[in-house]
């Protein structure tokens, strides 16, 4: 065996060598990248974790707020508020009408600070809703309010559906 | 007996030379292996080494695409959580906007009190819509002043004297809420 091919060999043997290490170069940078991308990724599923836990107080109040709940639900719960508040402040309830989707148009007659004060208790009803328009007509010594009432609904879209 | 001997035809020498040569080529031969060996042996790792890489890249991509998996499924139910918590905050904001309709509504009827008799007030997201009975225009223009200083400048104001002996006048403006 010739001293040659020995040199020969040995120089092919380090070229190879060359040639695998530099894959293995770039096999590590494309590990090194994959390990960020994961890292990057798992930091993103504790904060995903983070607002899961924070779903349940979420929930909590849309259940509070019967925003989730049927309309034939919501109609009675608002329909008792509003007997509630009416009994509070010592006017009485003339008109309870649903008029389509999630509007309704409550009339209470009584004196007109009570009137009023009907109106802000709104605020403190179980069923969100918003008095859009509210009128105020004087008529035979009292008052005759009519409140346009927005009651607020959740969309059918769950949370708990894209759950991983 | 016929006896050859070797030594005069050199046979000897000739075996020796042939032996060491052998030998020569022997060592030689031993001498390649071990290089080649060697140089097999680095080759062999390097071989080794690189396989397990990318079997570890190969493992790493696969757990890359079950975490992706996830967090594409963990972002769409932030979403939903997201749109969740900001339709509940909408939804206590217009309930509470009925406290704050009732206080405006309150203040314009008290500006309102001293100088008419209100008989109708219609409220919106708009603005005000109030219709009254005053008993001079004197009155009603100092009225006009002070509900200028809480709200914005009536968009429409109308007079109209209905009846010209007692002076009564009906009017009707819409307040913009600042």
């Amino acid at each position: 065996m010739s001293f040659a091919i020995v040199a020969l060999a040995t120089v092919l043997t380090f070229g190879c060598i060359v040639g695998f290490e530099s894959t293995l170069a770039s096999v590590d940078a494309r590990a090194t990248a994959l390990n960020l991308e994961m890292t990057a990724q798992r930091q993103t599923l504790r904060a995903g974790d983070s607002i899961e836990r924070s779903m349940g107080a979420i929930e909590t109040g849309i259940a509070v707020l019967h925003l989730d709940d049927s309309l034939g639900h919501q109609i009675a719960t608002l329909f008792g508020d509003v007997e509630e508040i009416a009994r509070r402040r010592g006017v009485q309830v003339t008109a309870f009408r649903h008029e389509g989707n999630a509007r309704f148009e409550v009339a209470v007659e009584g004196a007109y600070p009570a009137t009023l004060a009907a109106l802000a208790d709104l605020s403190s009803s179980h069923v969100a809703a918003q008095a859009s328009i509210a009128s105020f007509e004087r008529a035979h010594g009292h008052v005759r309010a009519t409140f346009a009432l927005d009651v607020v609904r959740l969309g059918d879209v769950s949370a708990r559906a894209h759950l991983p | 007996m016929i006896g050859v001997d070797f030594r005069d035809h050199g046979v000897v020498e000739q075996l020796q030379a042939a032996l060491t040569r052998a030998l020569q080529r022997a060592r030689t031969f031993r001498a390649g292996l071990l290089v080649f060996g060697v140089l097999f042996a680095f080759v062999g790792v390097e071989v080794v080494r690189l396989g397990y890489s990318m079997h570890n890249v190969r493992e790493l991509e696969r757990q890359r695409d079950i975490l992706a998996r996830d967090v594409q499924k963990m972002q769409a139910h932030v979403k939903a959580v997201r749109d969740q918590r900001t339709a509940l905050l909408v939804a206590l904001a217009r309930r509470r906007s009925n406290i704050d309709l009732a206080e405006k509504i309150a203040a314009t009827s008290d500006l309102l009190a001293s100088s008419m008799a209100l008989t109708q007030l219609r409220a919106s997201p708009d603005g005000f819509d109030i219709d009254g009975r005053g008993t001079s225009l004197t009155d009603i223009r100092a009225s006009l002043g002070r509900l200028e200083s809480t709200f914005d400048k009536p968009a429409t104001f109308e007079l109209r004297r209905d009846d010209i002996v007692q002076s009564a006048l009906s009017f009707h403006f819409d307040i913009a809420t600042k």
